[in-house]
């Protein structure tokens, strides 16, 4: 149920328009307010009094968000937009409606069947490097190995997770994997599906009792562990990670030439507020650009969740990876998603017109691959 | 289990392996009740999401049939229904699905013999392998 604070939230909205001058979706669609932070806003309030239909239209205005949070951070009202769009698509979800996932809702059905028990999880077999089963500092690939094989392209899911355990292993740790562990539910709770979420949260969080430090590669497991579960653990992004091995001496690299930009994850970046710790590792090692957009200011990479895919989000990207071609010639992002959007644009040239030349690689692949003996 | 009935959703391609079940029908050939068989205009529109939702929803096999190759009416549909499966049996090996519960078999039109041998042969090895471990909870008999 929607807060008293949220809705008083809406109404402080004066309607002054910021948010259409900041929107990149806004923008995109060019022109009608249900495609923006005040419209939804409103469409949310309608939702919550029951004066409005659930219908395509609706529902197209409320998940034809990323979520990315610029918005937010500059409303003069200080609304929560984000949130508040999520508790509306827990309305609609709640009256009976469902979700408009992109890649006909996949991922939505992976994460339910992960759900399950007594199923014989088979990828530790990906894994190259020395981690255990059990232990109380774990390293949560997310749902890597199980997104890979649904993308018709190379996602990396070996060479990520073998990325991190190599990471952790020259720091002289064997990371614990639990390859039972569901979903993190990151995709389920900003859909809008609370029930959903739960059930995978009590799973993981369950699987997860004994563990004192949890390390993840992707920037929505992070936010998602460390902001909606209740964990005894603490929770780090392996850029985090890296960077405090690096500060205490017990990581180091060797100096590259690669021209380098990073593109900051919304749930990295202005969800969780960390913009230093990747760049802080990047900058110690290779020739680190900053892109026009960064840090605060960063573009989003057009998809969030897996529910936005289309000709918008496609031109978020492409905008994105050309303002990165112009800083550097690989572009490093921290977040499994982001990942898969940006490659996803690159794997057909000859369909996208003016395309750049550049690398996008993981933040954990990059780092462990340069990584020095010491 | 000695009593155990899988059952298969197959979806058919329209123009092939669909018309080979109804010559397995009208040739008398003999094969198992145990197959739901779903039309589709060409095995290449067959989403992984169609495969996930019929296990998930109880089936403790599927079949997707298209045209042999070089076949397919929509030139390639086939050869990108092939690279789907092999990722998808990828995907069902680490969920912890046994990856033989997803079969592709090439059938043409006038093959009515080999749809029928083909759904004999998968319900023969799903009873060997048992009921699927997605089906335990939500109970979705045949
Ligand atoms: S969160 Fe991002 S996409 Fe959504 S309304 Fe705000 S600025 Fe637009
Ligand atoms: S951009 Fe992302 S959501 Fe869209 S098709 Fe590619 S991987 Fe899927
Ligand atoms: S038309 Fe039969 S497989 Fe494409």
């Amino acid at each position: 149920m929607i807060s008293q604070q949220l809705l008083l939230d809406i109404t402080k909205c004066s309607r002054c328009g910021k948010c259409t001058a900041i929107c990149p979706m806004f923008e995109k669609t060019r022109g009608w307010d249900t495609g923006v932070a005040r419209g939804k806003l409103l469409i949310s309030w309608g939702l919550v009094r029951g004066e409005l239909e659930i219908n395509d239209k609706l529902i197209e205005s409320l998940y034809q968000c990323p979520t990315c949070m610029l918005c937010e951070q500059e409303c003069a009202a200080g609304a929560k937009v984000t949130e508040i769009i999520r508790e509306a698509r827990a309305l609609v979800v709640e009256r009976g409606a469902s979700v408009p996932f992109s890649h006909r809702g996949t991922f939505d059905t992976v994460a339910r069947i992960t759900l399950r028990d007594g199923l014989h999880r088979d990828w530790l077999d990906l894994i190259r490097g020395d981690f255990r089963e059990s232990g109380e500092i774990v390293y949560f690939p997310g749902s890597l190995p199980y997104l890979e094989p649904i993308l018709d392209f190379d996602l990396g899911a070996a060479r990520i997770i073998s990325a991190a355990v190599k990471i952790f292993n020259r720091a002289g740790i064997r990371p614990t994997i639990v390859k039972e562990l569901a979903d993190s539910g990151h995709d389920t709770f900003w859909s809008g599906q609370y029930q959903f979420f739960n059930a995978l949260k009590e799973k993981n969080s369950r699987l997860l009792a004994g563990a004192k430090m949890i390390v993840t590669t992707c920037a929505e497991d992070y936010y998602i562990l460390k902001n909606e579960y209740s964990l005894d653990a603490e929770v780090y992004h392996i850029s985090q990670f890296v960077r405090d091995l690096v500060r205490e001496g017990k990581l180091a690299f060797s100096k590259g030439v690669e021209r380098v930009t990073f593109h900051d994850p919304c749930r990295l970046g202005r969800h969780m507020g960390e913009y230093d710790a990747p760049r802080e590792v990047l900058k110690a090692f290779a020739d680190y650009r900053e892109m026009v957009r960064y840090g605060k200011d960063a573009a989003c990479c057009g998809v969030g969740a897996w529910m936005n895919c289309n000709k918008y989000s496609k031109q978020l990207r492409l905008d994105r990876v050309k303002e990165a071609a112009e800083a550097a010639d690989t572009l490093i992002t921290a977040c499994s998603k982001c990942l898969s959007h940006f490659s996803c644009l690159m794997t057909e040239p000859e369909k996208v017109e003016d395309l750049p030349d550049i690398k996008i690689v993981d933040f954990t692949e990059f780092a462990a691959r340069n990584l020095k003996d010491i | 289990m000695p009593d155990f009935e899988p059952l298969i959703i197959a979806f058919a391609c329209n123009w092939c392996s669909y018309a080979a079940s109804d010559v397995a029908g009208t040739s008398r050939s003999y094969y198992p009740a145990n197959v739901r068989i779903i039309r589709v205009m060409c095995s290449g529109m067959v989403d992984p999401t169609y495969i996930l939702r019929a296990l998930e929803g109880g089936a403790d096999g599927v079949l997707i049939a298209g045209c042999r190759p070089g076949d397919c009416h929509y030139i390639s549909g086939n050869t990108k229904a092939e690279k789907m499966v092999e990722r998808m049996k990828t995907l069902l090996r680490r969920l912890g699905l046994e990856d033989e519960r997803l079969r592709l078999q090439w059938i043409s039109s006038g093959e009515g013999r080999l749809f029928a041998r083909t759904i004999e042969e998968m319900v023969g090895r799903l009873k060997e392998m048992g009921p699927s471990p997605l089906k335990k909870r939500r109970g979705c008999q045949a």
